[in-house]
C-alpha cells in the first residue's frame, strides 16, 4: 500500500488529511507521532503538531490513521515494515488492489482476498525465497520494538527449523493452493457465466425441442399463419438455463439486481416458434393442440374459481378476430352519456334486470378506469363505437415474449455432478405430463413445478391467440385469458425472472386499456361491467418494478391503486355501488363489499410498506406497517414484531426491544386459549416455529465458534424432516458451513442435491446449494 | 477473489505440483459479519383467481414466511453472511478460522496462528498460542477472532499453520487474506464565539458508508476547561424529543448537524481573557450501530479552536440597557481586563460621537492593572439621535508603553423618544 496514492484516491478525503498522510512518509516525523500516541494511554490524539492554521474555520476532523491512533499503537517502525511487507507481496503475488480505495462498495464476490505465500508460487528458487523470508521476518522482529517481537522471532525460528521440510513443502503445497483459491462462502460462478458444461446442455435442449415438434405434427392454426418472428434483442442467448437467483436477502443487494438478472432472460426457443411460423400453412402440427383444444376455434379452459356466469356458448376464440362482432347490444335504449352508468341496473326494465350482474362479480371486478378509458367504454356501450374500430394504440395486445422455459436446474446440476445415470432418477412433472387445462396447471403449481407451469400457461395462451410473437396483434381477452396471464406473470415473479415478467407485462401498459374491461365486450359479456384484470394482477404489476431497481415506479403504481381502493370504499360508504353508480345494495352485500375492499386496501399497503423497506426508507416503512394494523387488527402481533425486526436491522436495539415487549404483552393479553386459536387459524404449525428456532440457534452456534455442533444440529434436522428443512435459507446456511468446514464441501453439497432432487419441483432455487 | 500471480505460472509447473502430496490440513477463514434476516417475496392471489388458494397455501407452507401475515416481507430466519462486505474504522472485525483435517491420519502438534498486519503494526489475534496435541481425521480446530479496527487502509490477516505428520514430517503453510478498512464518517466542525465566553460547536457528521447507520451516541467530551450543553433535543412538556426525529438513523450520504454549547468553568471563566491562541475544546465520541447491532465507535481527535484575540486589553460590557430614552442619561458597566503579560497603568478617555455623548470626566486615571486582573467601571452617557445607536469612542491609554487602545462599536442601544406616547 502506498499511502500517498491511497489518500489521493479516496474520494472524500479532505486536503488536510492528504497533507497529514504525506508527512510521515516524506519527512518522517514518526517520532512525534510515537510520542503523542504513547502519551495518551486511552485517548486518541491529534498527532500532527505542525498542522495548525488550517484547522480553525471549517475544519475537517481527521478520522484517519493518524487521528485514530490506537492506544497500543506502535508506529515507530510502522511505515517501513509495512512497505517492505507490501513490496514483497506485490512482487510475489501481485495482490490485486482492492477497488475500495476508489469506491466504497466492495464487489459482492470478494470475500477475504486470499493470497498464498510467494514461496509456493516460485518453487524453483525456494532457497533464495526462504532466505528472503527469514531475513524479512527477522527484520520485522528487530524493527518492531513491540510485544509482538517475540511472536515474530518465534515464527522466524520456526521457518529455520523447518528448512528441510519447507523445501519439500514448497512443491507439495501447490495443490493446496489450488483449493485454497476457492473463496469461502462465495458464489463463484454466476449462472450466466459460460461454463464448460453449459453449451452441451443447450444443445440437448434444442434437440429435444425439434424432436418433439417432429413427432407431433401441428394442426392448421390460422393464428400461426403469419407468424412474424420478432427479434428479441434483449434476450441474449447465453447457452444456459435461466436459473433463478434469489439472494436470501435481496433487500440488501438491491442495487445488484439488474446486474444479476441480466443473464437470466429467457431465450425464446427458436426451434418451436420458427416451426410454427414456417410450417403453419402446411398443417403439420395437427395433434399438437389436440390435447387441449376441443374445436379449432377456442379452448375450453375455464376457471373453476370464478363464479361468473359464463357467456352462453362461446368464448371469442382466436378465429373470431376476423369476424365482425354481432352488433346486438344488451341494452337497446339509447341513454345519454351521463346516465350511462345506470344503464344495466334499471329494475323496471325486465331485459336489463335479467342481465344484471351477479353481486359477486360486481364486487370483485369493480375498478375505476381512467377518464379516457371510461369515455371509450361508454361509447362502446352506447354503440357509438364498434369495439373493432377502437384505435389499436389504445388496446393491449399481449403476446408471449418467450416460450419454452422448460428446464430443471436441479436436473442439470445432477447431470453435471452426479452423472447422467443419477440424473435419470429425477422425475418431475412437466407441461407435457399433465392435463392441458387449468387442472393440470394447478397440479404443476402445487407440486412446485413452476417452470413447467409457465410453459403450460404459454401453451394455453398460444391456443388463445396470444402466443409467442403475437404481441402487437389484435386479440380478444376473456376473463380466463387474463387469469392465465396473471398466473404466468405471478409465476415468473416467483421464479425471480423479473425481466421476463416485465417484458410480457409491457403490452398491458397501465392495465387500463379499454379492452381490459368487460364493457368492451357487450356481446360476450352482456351486462357485465368492471375490470377483467384480476386485482392480484394489478398488485403484481405494481410490485414488479421494485425488483428491477425501480422502486419509485412501484410506489407510484401502488399509490394510485390505493387511491382507487379508497375511492371505492368512499363510494360504498356513501351508499353508492363500488364504481360510484347509484345502485341499491343489500346491507349484507354492502358489508361484504366493504370487507373485500378493506382487505384489498391493506394488501396494497403491505406492498407499499414492503417496497419502502426495500428502499431502506425505514421511517415510512414503519409508519406504513403501523397503519396496516387498523385494517388487519388480527395481524397486529406479527406486524409489531416485524417492525421490531426492522429496528433490529437498522441497529436500533432499544426500540426493537420495546416493540418485542409490546408483542409479548399483546400475546399475553390474548390469552393462551385464544392464542392457540390464532395459531390454528393462521396455520402456524409448531414445526415451523421449531424450524426457525433451530436454524437461528445453529447460526448462533457458528458465531460462538462451534461449527461442528452447529452443522450437526442442522444436518440431523434435515435428515429427520427433509420436507420441512430442505428450505432455501436452511440449505444456504448449511452449505456455507460445509464450505467453512472442509475442502470436501462439494461432496456434501451433492448429497443435499440428491435429497432435494427427490422432493423439490423444477422451481427449486439451486443457487442456495452453491454448487456452481 | 483474485490471485493474479497465479496465472503467470506456466501450466506445466502447476501439474507437476499437483501431482505431489497435498497438505493434510485445510485452513478456512470466513468473516463473521452479523447475519441477515431472510426476506421472502410475497406473491398473492384471491380465492376467486385461477390458482384459488394455491399461492396462499404455498406461502403458508414456506417456513420462512411470517405465519398469519405472509405478505410481510421481512422474515425471521437468520442467514449467514454471503460476502465479505465492507469493514469500517471503529467496527470490530470478527472472523472464523477453521483448520480441518482433510486426511485420514492423525496429525500432531498443530499450531494455528492468526496475525493481523496493518500499516503500522502486527497484532496477534489468536485466542491461544499453545499447540493442539493432535487432530483426528474429519476434526477441526475452531477459533473466532475479534479485533476492533483502529486504522484505515490495507489490513492483511496472516494465518499460519504448522503441524507434524504421522511420519514425523514438520509441515507449515500460511495464507494471507487482504482487506481494506474504510472510513465510515466524515466529520466537519465549526466554532462560533458568543459575546459571552460561550463557544458554540456545530458538528456535521456524514455517513459515507453504503448502509444506514443508527447513531446510538454522539456526544462531546469537553476538555477540563469547559462544561458542555447538548442542544440536540427539544423539550416538549415532560419529555424531550430529538431534533432528528423519532428514528435516529442516518441514510448513506446523509449528514446531520449536532450543536453543542461550551461554557468555560467558573475557575477558567475569570481568566477567560487569558484563554488565547489554540485551546482544546474536547472531542466527539460517536457510537453507531448497523445491521443487527453491529457496533462501531470512533472518537475524533481533540478539537481545537483559536480563541478570539482580544489584544492586550479586553473591554467587555457587563451591563447595558437595550432601550433608552432620547436625551436621557443611562448607565453602562464596562469590564476592563488586562490580557497582557505585564502590568498596565491605564487612562480612560471618552470621545463623543455625532449621536452618543459621554457624561463625566474624560482622561480619568484607572490606576495600575496587573496581568489577568480586571476592573469594572460604571459609565454614563446619553444619545441625541433616535434609532439604533452604536456606542463608540472609548480610548484606553497605557501610560507605561504610551500605547492607546481604541474601542468603537462596543454595543448598540435602541434610542426612543419618550414623548411620542402621550402625543399620539
Amino acid at each position: 500500500m502506498n499511502s500517498t496514492e491511497d489518500a489521493a484516491k479516496r474520494p472524500l478525503t479532505l486536503d488536510i488529511e492528504g497533507v497529514r498522510n504525506d508527512e510521515p512518509q516524506t519527512s518522517a516525523p514518526s517520532q512525534a507521532a510515537t510520542i503523542s500516541s504513547q502519551s495518551s494511554a486511552t485517548d486518541t490524539l491529534f498527532s500532527q503538531p505542525n498542522v495548525t492554521d488550517t484547522l480553525f474555520q471549517e475544519e475537517s476532523i481527521d478520522l484517519d490513521v493518524e487521528a485514530f491512533v490506537s492506544p497500543q499503537d506502535d508506529s515507530a517502525a510502522s511505515g517501513s515494515v509495512m512497505d517492505r511487507l507490501n513490496d514483497q507481496m506485490m512482487e510475489s503475488v501481485m495482490i490485486s488492489d482492492s477497488p475500495n480505495s476508489e469506491d466504497d462498495e466492495v464487489p459482492i464476490d470478494s470475500l477475504l482476498e486470499q493470497v498464498e505465500d510467494k514461496e509456493r508460487l516460485d518453487p524453483e528458487e525456494p532457497d533464495e525465497e526462504k532466505k528472503k523470508e527469514i531475513e524479512e521476518d527477522t527484520k520485522c522482529g528487530v524493527n518492531q520494538s513491540t510485544p509482538d517481537t517475540a511472536g515474530e522471532l518465534e515464527e522466524a525460528s520456526v521457518v529455520e527449523e523447518e528448512e528441510e521440510a519447507e523445501a519439500e513443502a514448497t512443491a507439495e503445497e501447490k495443490p493446496d493452493e489450488a483449493c485454497g483459491k476457492e473463496p469461502i462462502s462465495v458464489i463463484q460462478a454466476g449462472p450466466g457465466t459460460p461454463t464448460p458444461g453449459s453449451p452441451k446442455v443447450q444443445e440437448t435442449k434444442l434437440d429435444m425441442g425439434i424432436a418433439v415438434a417432429k413427432e407431433e405434427p401441428i394442426p392448421v392454426c390460422t393464428i400461426f399463419k403469419q407468424g412474424t418472428q420478432p427479434t428479441v434483442h434483449a434476450l441474449v442467448p447465453d447457452g444456459f438455463q435461466p436459473t433463478l437467483i434469489k439472494s436470501p436477502s435481496f433487500g440488501s443487494s438491491n442495487s445488484e439486481t439488474p446486474h444479476k438478472l441480466a443473464p437470466l432472460v429467457c431465450q425464446p426457443s427458436p426451434s418451436l416458434s420458427k416451426f410454427f411460423a414456417d410450417n403453419g400453412s402446411i398443417n403439420p402440427a395437427s395433434d399438437f393442440f389436440d390435447s387441449f383444444t376441443t374445436s379449432s376455434s377456442f379452448i375450453s379452459v375455464s376457471n373453476p374459481n370464478a363464479e361468473s356466469p359464463k357467456s352462453p356458448d362461446r368464448h371469442p376464440g382466436p378465429q373470431d378476430i376476423s369476424r365482425p362482432k354481432p352488433l346486438t347490444g344488451p341494452a337497446e335504449p339509447v341513454v345519454s352519456m351521463t346516465k350511462l352508468q345506470t344503464v344495466f341496473s334499471g329494475s323496471d326494465d325486465p331485459f336489463a334486470s335479467a342481465l344484471s350482474m351477479s353481486e359477486v362479480d360486481r364486487r370483485y371486478d369493480a375498478w375505476l378506469p381512467s377518464e379516457e378509458t371510461r369515455r371509450v367504454l361508454i361509447s362502446v356501450a352506447t354503440q357509438q363505437v364498434n369495439p373493432l374500430y377502437v384505435e389499436r394504440e389504445r388496446l393491449s395486445m399481449p403476446g408471449l415474449k418467450f416460450d419454452n422455459l422448460q428446464g430443471d436446474a436441479v436436473k442439470e446440476l445432477m447431470v453435471r455432478f452426479l452423472g447422467d445415470q443419477a440424473a435419470t432418477k429425477r422425475q418431475v412433472l412437466t407441461a407435457n405430463s399433465v392435463e392441458q387445462n387449468f387442472l393440470g396447471l394447478k397440479q404443476l403449481i402445487s407440486t412446485k413445478n413452476w417452470r413447467a407451469a409457465v410453459d403450460l400457461t404459454g401453451r394455453l395462451l398460444t391456443a388463445h391467440g396470444q402466443g409467442y410473437g403475437k404481441s402487437g396483434q389484435a386479440s380478444n381477452h376473456t376473463s380466463d385469458s387474463l387469469q392465465l396471464w396473471f398466473v404466468r406473470l405471478a409465476l415468473l415473479v416467483k421464479l425471480t425472472l423479473f425481466q421476463n415478467a416485465e417484458l410480457e407485462f409491457e403490452p398491458f401498459g397501465n392495465l387500463d386499456q379499454p379492452d381490459l374491461y368487460y364493457e368492451f365486450y357487450p356481446a360476450v359479456y352482456p351486462g357485465r361491467r368492471g375490470s377483467m384484470v384480476p386485482f392480484s394482477m394489478r398488485v403484481l404489476h405494481a410490485e414488479l418494478p421494485q425488483y428491477l431497481n425501480k422502486p419509485q415506479e412501484s410506489l407510484d403504481r401502488l399509490h394510485s391503486m390505493r387511491s382507487v381502493c379508497q375511492k371505492i370504499l368512499a363510494n360504498l360508504e356513501e351508499g353508492l355501488a363500488e364504481d360510484g353508480s347509484t345502485m341499491t345494495l343489500a346491507q349484507e352485500n354492502r358489508q361484504a363489499s366493504v370487507q373485500l375492499w378493506r382487505s384489498r386496501l391493506s394488501r396494497v399497503m403491505y406492498s407499499m410498506a414492503n417496497c419502502l423497506l426495500m428502499m431502506k426508507d425505514y421511517v415510512l416503512a414503519v409508519a406504513t406497517y403501523h397503519s396496516i394494523i387498523q385494517y388487519e387488527p388480527q395481524q397486529s402481533v406479527q406486524l409489531l414484531s416485524g417492525i421490531g425486526r426492522i429496528f433490529l436491522q437498522i441497529g436500533d436495539i432499544k426500540t426493537a426491544e420495546k416493540y418485542f415487549q409490546e408483542v409479548d404483552k399483546a400475546c399475553q393479553e390474548k390469552g393462551p386459549a385464544q392464542d392457540t386459536a390464532v395459531l390454528m387459524n393462521s396455520f402456524v404449525s409448531i414445526p415451523f416455529l421449531i424450524l426457525q428456532a433451530n436454524n437461528n440457534a445453529a447460526v448462533c452456534l457458528l458465531y460462538l465458534g462451534r461449527l461442528k455442533e452447529s452443522l450437526g444440529q442442522l444436518e440431523s434436522l434435515v435428515q429427520q424432516d427433509p420436507v420441512l428443512y430442505l428450505h432455501e435459507s436452511v440449505l444456504f446456511n448449511l452449505t456455507t458451513m460445509y464450505e467453512l468446514e472442509s475442502s470436501r464441501s462439494t461432496q456434501k453439497k451433492q448429497a443435499l442435491l440428491e435429497a432435494v432432487a427427490c422432493r423439490e419441483g423444477d422451481s427449486f432455487n439451486t443457487q442456495c446449494l452453491k454448487l456452481l | 477473489m483474485q490471485v493474479k500471480g497465479q496465472s503467470e505460472l506456466p501450466s506445466d509447473k502447476m501439474d507437476v505440483n499437483q501431482a505431489k502430496q497435498e497438505h493434510l490440513l485445510a485452513l478456512k477463514v470466513m468473516r463473521l459479519t452479523k447475519p441477515t434476516l431472510f426476506t421472502n417475496m410475497p406473491v398473492t392471489c384471491e380465492d376467486r383467481d385461477l390458482p384459488g388458494d394455491l399461492f396462499g397455501q404455498l406461502m403458508r407452507e414456506d417456513p420462512s414466511t411470517i405465519k398469519g401475515a405472509e405478505t410481510l416481507m421481512l422474515g425471521e430466519m437468520l442467514t449467514l453472511p454471503q460476502n465479505f462486505g465492507n469493514i469500517f474504522l471503529g467496527e470490530t472485525f470478527s472472523s472464523y478460522i477453521s483448520v480441518h483435517n482433510d486426511s485420514n491420519q492423525v496429525v500432531k502438534d498443530i499450531l494455528v496462528k492468526a496475525d493481523l498486519q496493518t500499516s503500522s503494526q502486527r497484532l496477534n489475534l489468536s485466542a491461544s498460542n499453545s499447540a493442539v496435541a493432535e487432530l483426528r481425521p474429519e476434526c477441526c480446530i475452531d477459533d473466532v477472532i475479534h479485533h476492533e479496527v483502529k486504522e484505515i487502509g490495507t489490513h492483511i490477516l496472516v494465518c499460519a499453520v504448522s503441524y507434524t505428520t504421522q511420519s514425523g514430517d514438520k509441515l507449515y503453510f500460511r495464507k494471507f487474506f487482504k482487506f481494506q478498512v474504510l472510513k465510515p464518517l466524515d466529520v466537519k466542525t465549526k466554532f462560533y464565539n458568543a459575546e459571552t465566553d460561550e463557544v458554540f460547536l456545530e458538528a456535521q457528521i456524514q455517513n459515507i458508508t453504503t448502509s444506514p447507520m443508527f447513531m446510538e451516541k454522539v456526544s462531546l467530551e469537553p476538555s477540563m476547561m469547559y462544561n458542555v450543553t447538548e442542544l440536540n433535543t427539544v423539550t416538549l412538556g415532560e419529555g424531550s424529543e430529538s431534533t432528528f426525529g423519532k428514528m435516529a438513523y442516518l441514510q448513506p450520504m446523509d449528514t446531520r448537524q449536532y450543536l453543542y454549547c461550551l461554557k468555560p468553568k467558573p475557575e477558567f471563566a475569570e481568566k477567560a481573557g487569558v484563554i488565547k491562541g489554540v485551546t482544546v475544546i474536547g472531542k466527539l465520541d460517536i457510537v453507531w450501530k448497523t445491521n443487527l447491532g453491529e457496533r462501531g465507535r470512533l472518537q475524533t481527535s481533540q478539537l481545537q479552536r483559536m480563541a478570539p484575540g482580544y489584544g492586550d486589553v479586553r473591554l467587555s460590557l457587563e451591563l447595558i440597557p437595550d432601550t433608552v430614552s432620547l436625551e436621557e442619561p443611562f448607565d453602562i458597566i464596562c469590564k476592563i481586563t488586562n490580557c497582557s503579560e505585564r502590568t498596565m497603568d491605564l487612562v480612560l478617555e471618552m470621545c463623543n460621537t455625532r449621536s452618543v455623548h459621554w457624561c463625566g470626566v474624560s482622561g480619568r486615571q484607572l490606576g495600575k492593572l496587573s496581568p489577568s486582573a480586571s476592573l469594572s467601571i460604571p459609565l454614563k452617557l446619553l444619545s441625541s439621535v433616535q434609532g439604533l445607536q452604536s456606542i463608540s469612542g472609548l480610548r484606553l491609554t497605557d501610560t507605561f508603553l504610551k500605547r492607546t487602545y481604541e474601542y468603537d462599536d462596543i454595543a448598540q442601544v435602541c434610542v426612543v423618544c419618550p414623548y411620542l406616547g402621550p402625543e399620539s
